[in-house]
């Protein structure tokens, strides 16, 4: 037993020593102090610097646009930095971020990461990326929507550049609506409420023979949709103003009332509990809407002729008719890996990629709204009725300029999201989610979960 | 030094070459991770955060207070519990059918060998599909015989049954091959002189084949408790989210949810050693129970023959 204890206490020791003298605390700069480059200065160099980029693989457009995009900055910068890039499996849930925690625990994670958005303050809280405000020039960001800085902003610091962003919208096939005369809002101003939308969902769904096409699919992928989708139903907030605490939030009474709501979807058939992501984007679809993300707009378009007949419209407002749309978009930031040296190499990169006409090239070839506001008048996609998508993204427009809503800033996002989607995931899907009170002690459990989790984090 | 000496030292290092790739590897992956799981398990290692980690003994006293571990306890030794003896029994009864010489014998076997060979993943994809409440194969089979479709992996009671059906059916079939293999193994002439002594079937059974098999289904035993404790595929497959109120969270699922989503490393390491811990206990129950067994046959053998 002695000799037990002791091999214990010194496996114990070892891995305290070993770990802490092999992962050094390579902070950012402090608040103020401006390190970068000025507008308009050159980047130049002695000996040529080497930057890594880790990336989560996208479709075939996105690809294309990465390697463009990387492939230019290594000829204008030619000589003086060079831009290699790894791409991760982004997968069905959370393989992306967890190969990238595993990636920032051994010390082997790239200078430059593409993060999703909400993420920023669980990286930044542990130190995985530092701030980029020392190295971007006052003034650069002014472009950027205002929520998107927002976004990409933790402790009052910088840590993020955004390309793209994307909102959460109501996708309709135009065929079905009009076979049953249904017209759909086309200002924010006269947008269906989520009681509209339940009705006309449950007029739409149809059976034929074995086969049932819903009125509206609101299945994603297993990680975060979800939650995404619809956190504006808890019009209470889902978590207090520092990001910690759940309990009273999720499952207080707006939250009840959000789990209600969506069991209402099911039980009225408005909605399939079995549904899948694809239903709506089907050959012969299996939902007459959808309640998806901007971001399958590429994949709807690639379809063909098949899809060209869909349209879309707001996502749905409250009671009061006001709209909070779910926003926020992938970024770019600076790990703590990446050498003092090479950090204003970095940050040129990032401004590479978020420059004006960058953000232009990849809103237009991802079909993706833009990060920066100037954008939404000058493309004519945004600005004029000449573009084919005009209908489409003047919607979105209007909707990301007058109603965006960030995800809650945690900490614990992973947890957060990963726990309130499987919560959703019980109410739509569960044999046993009738009783109010069933529907708040599923609630109250998930709140508990994230909140154990989240203090956990923090006291670590 | 003699020749002899000469001999059997070279003989050792033969041995010792072909013993080091398992040396190797399963010292790399196998001493070594326990050995660091154990360090871990006493620390506060938060993934995002490794240079910031502090000893700590929070992590054991925080898993008896927590619920969801309590959940995800029950679950796997109710899968054990139950897959164990129906697998090893379908495994059995397979087996005892393939034993025997019909037309068709060989495609009989490949057909229940079939769903070993195929991947855990692609069987859950095709069970998601046979499950799914709405539309789904099962639940239009039930229908079309008058039966109200049921909520199979939505509904917290029979979730955990499903997936102990869907792992039987994949993986009886291993250890079919392995039991079958040790009824041909079973001396022809014992069945001959008990068929001349009047035996009956189920005599033959109990008293030639079940004893004649014995030590391969000790073998069949335990590796079906390993990897009914393992459980971790069918569950991230068909219950991402852990099932309708955790029905289906594993002790291993959670291990992973702990460790891969919420980065906390230290106290998944700590589930982790109290798991094996668990595990451990488990098989030394089997090994005892399994001797207590042999013992009380010897001495009921014993008896007989000292009464005859």
């Amino acid at each position: 037993m002695k000799k037990f204890l002791t091999v214990g206490c010194c496996a114990v020791l070892a891995f305290s020593c070993v770990w802490g003298t092999s992962c050094g605390e390579t902070g950012g700069a402090d608040k103020g102090e401006f390190l970068g480059l000025k507008e308009g200065e050159e980047f130049t160099t002695d000996s040529k610097v080497s930057l890594t980029l880790t990336r989560p693989t996208g479709n075939d457009a996105q690809e294309k646009w990465w390697t463009d995009m990387i492939a230019a900055f290594n000829q204008e910068f030619s000589g003086r930095i060079e831009v290699s890039c790894t791409t991760l499996t982004r997968g069905n849930g959370r393989e992306y971020e967890q190969n990238v925690s595993l990636q920032a625990s051994s010390g082997t994670i790239s200078d430059v990461l593409y993060l999703d958005g909400p993420f920023i303050a669980t990286y930044a809280n542990a130190g995985v990326i530092i701030p980029i405000d020392n190295y971007i020039y006052e003034g650069y960001t002014d472009d950027f929507l205002p929520y998107v800085n927002e976004q990409n902003t933790y402790n009052d610091r910088l840590y993020a550049l955004s390309i793209v962003d994307s909102t959460v919208c109501l996708f309709y096939n135009k065929q079905i609506l009009k076979q049953k005369n249904i017209t759909v809002p086309t200002s924010i101003g006269n947008a269906w409420t989520f009681d509209d939308l339940k009705e006309i969902a449950t007029s739409l769904t149809s059976t034929s023979g074995r086969t049932t096409c819903y009125g509206l699919q609101i299945a994603g992928d297993a990680g975060e949709w979800l939650s995404y989708a619809f956190t504006p139903l808890w019009t209470d907030g889902v978590i207090d103003s520092e990001g910690k605490l759940t309990t009273g939030y999720l499952d207080g009474a707006a939250g009840v009332e959000a789990g209600m709501y969506l069991r209402s979807l099911v039980k009225d058939k408005a909605v399939s509990a079995s549904a899948s992501g694809k239903d709506f984007s089907a050959t012969t679809p299996l939902a007459a809407m959808a309640l998806t993300g901007t971001q399958n707009i590429s994949e709807y378009l690639a379809l063909g002729d098949s899809m060209q007949d869909w349209g879309v419209t707001f996502y749905p407002a409250d009671e009061d008719g006001k709209i909070a749309a779910p926003c926020g978009g992938w970024t770019l930031g600076i790990t703590k890996n990446c050498s003092t040296a090479k950090r204003v190499a970095a940050a040129e990169f990032i401004k590479y990629c978020t420059s004006k006409e960058a953000c232009e090239s990849c809103a237009r070839d991802t079909a993706s709204p833009p990060s920066r506001l100037s954008l939404y008048n000058s493309m004519p996609e945004y600005s004029d009725g000449t573009n084919a998508m005009n209908p489409v993204y003047s919607i979105i427009k209007e909707q990301l300029l007058t109603s965006a809503q960030l995800r809650p800033q945690t900490v614990g996002y992973e947890v957060f999201s990963t726990q309130m989607s499987n919560a959703i995931s019980n109410i739509l899907k569960g044999t046993d989610y009738d009783s109010q009170t069933k529907i708040k002690d599923r609630l109250t459990t998930a709140a508990q979960l994230i909140d154990k989790s989240i203090a956990q984090i923090t006291i670590y | 030094m003699s020749k002899t000496s000469l001999r059997q030292k070279r003989i050792d290092r033969t041995g010792w070459l072909f013993m080091l790739p398992a040396l190797v590897f399963g010292t790399v992956f196998l001493v070594v991770p326990i050995i660091m799981c154990f360090g871990f398990s006493f620390t506060d290692f938060y993934m995002l955060r490794p240079e910031a980690m502090k000893f700590t003994f929070e992590n054991y006293a925080n898993i008896f207070h927590d619920e969801l571990f309590g959940k995800a306890i029950t679950n796997t030794l109710l899968f054990v519990v139950i897959t164990v003896p129906v697998q090893c029994a379908v495994a059995l009864g397979l087996a005892l059918l393939a034993n025997k010489t019909f037309k068709g014998y060989g495609v009989f076997k490949l057909a229940y060998f079939a769903p070993v060979i195929t991947s855990m993943t692609v069987v859950s994809l095709l069970f998601e599909i046979l499950y799914k409440e709405d539309g789904g194969v099962f639940n239009l089979i039930l229908n079309s015989l008058g039966i109200a479709s049921q909520g199979f992996l939505n509904d917290p009671s029979q979730a955990m049954l499903c997936i102990v059906f869907m792992s039987v059916w994949q993986g009886a079939g291993y250890q079919m091959i392995i039991i079958l293999a040790g009824l041909q193994g079973v001396s022809k002439e014992l069945y001959e002189a008990a068929e001349l002594d009047g035996a009956s079937a189920w005599n033959k059974f109990v008293h030639i084949t079940l004893p004649g098999i014995a030590p391969i289904s000790s073998f069949v035993l335990i590796i079906t408790l390993v990897g009914a404790f393992k459980m971790f595929t069918q569950v991230q497959i068909l219950t991402p989210d852990g099932g309708v109120d955790y029905s289906t969270i594993t002790i291993v699922y959670y291990i992973f949810q702990k460790d891969m989503s919420e980065k906390l490393v230290g106290y998944g390491s700590a589930i982790s050693m109290l798991f094996t811990i668990v595990f451990v206990l488990a098989t030394v129950g089997k090994n005892f129970a399994m001797k207590g067994v042999g013992k009380y046959k010897e001495y009921r053998e014993h008896m007989i023959g000292g009464a005859y």
